[in-house]
């Protein structure tokens, strides 16, 4: 919460509500599975939250680079080693 | 599974017909199922093991355990998901019997570099740094096992949350929640490492 914003008890309390909702939300947010109104709800929460909009977004720009730890699929060579290594193993049972 | 990569839980009438001919102990069928998907496994072995021997011997495993066991295979889930299941499986046992991290940006114990030419366009069009992505492999490759599967899956990987899960053997809802768990620490071990080239956090 933005520690300059003084918050009576009862927003106090559903901030935190929000708070705690939101941190086990962020992934279903970030992969697009959050209805409309969860969206709206972690949206709100967000603008009053520093933690939660920084873990939205350190999170969100891990799963932009991701991806780029794909590995190239390797060639023919690898799959004639491979099968045949096993099939000398089943074929020798 | 992304893009060219079919059998998103669901068999292709191909495999179907060369399961049913494993079944009753067709080898050649078998070798046909090997080598069309050697190649991905061994690929997604790689970046979960990080070791192309490693990846390799585990991949072979999976494919002798997948023809010892290939009669009680059902077709729930796709022939692909049911062996990278017991691909998953065999690597964690090896990671537990190796109980080793290797060393980030390693293949079996060289260094490789992630030169210019890893360089890539990464999120709102930046350069994504090499050294960046060494942190997060290293990342990944420190992530307990039980998360670690998840993010490679569904994140590296590009599965579905469906079939992630079904491959790991847990319903959607407790992969999600691995899922998130696996991108927290994540978030966690590199801290303010996700900074762009002028320094300031992005």
């Amino acid at each position: 919460m933005n520690g300059k914003t003084t918050l009576n008890p009862i927003r106090m309390t559903r901030f935190m509500i929000d708070h705690m909702w939101v941190r086990t939300r962020v992934s279903s947010y970030l992969d697009g599975e959050l209805s409309d109104a969860g969206q709206a709800r972690l949206r709100r929460h967000e603008i009053d939250c520093p933690e939660c909009h920084e873990t939205i977004e350190k999170i969100g720009r891990i799963l932009g680079a991701l991806p780029l730890l794909r590995r190239e699929q390797p060639g023919h060579a690898s799959v004639d080693r491979t099968a045949t290594a096993v099939l000398a193993r089943i074929q020798d049972r | 599974m992304s893009g060219d990569e079919s059998d998103a839980g669901i068999s292709a009438p191909d495999d179907i017909e060369l399961v049913a001919r494993c079944q009753t102990g067709d080898v050649v069928a078998f070798e046909l199922l090997v080598r069309k998907y050697s190649a991905r496994l061994v690929r997604l072995l790689r970046g979960y093991l990080h070791s192309e021997q490693d990846a390799d011997d585990v991949a072979q495993e999976a494919f002798v355990r997948a023809w010892r066991g290939i009669k009680s295979f059902r077709g729930a889930s796709g022939f692909y998901t049911w062996l990278v299941r017991i691909a998953i499986n065999e690597a964690n046992r090896h990671l537990k019997k190796r109980a080793r991290i290797p060393a980030p940006g390693t293949v079996d114990g060289e260094r490789v570099d992630l030169d210019a030419a890893d360089w890539r366009p990464g999120p709102e069009g930046r350069l994504l740094r090499a050294d960046l992505l060494r942190q997060l492999e290293r990342a990944v490759l420190a992530l307990p096992v039980k998360y670690r599967a998840p993010v490679v899956l569904r994140d590296i990987e590009g599965m579905s949350t469906t079939e992630a899960a079904a491959i790991i053997g847990v319903s959607e809802a407790a992969f999600k929640s691995r899922l998130h768990r696996g991108r927290l620490l994540l978030r966690r071990t590199l801290g303010d490492a996700l900074l762009d080239e002028s320094g300031e956090s992005r």
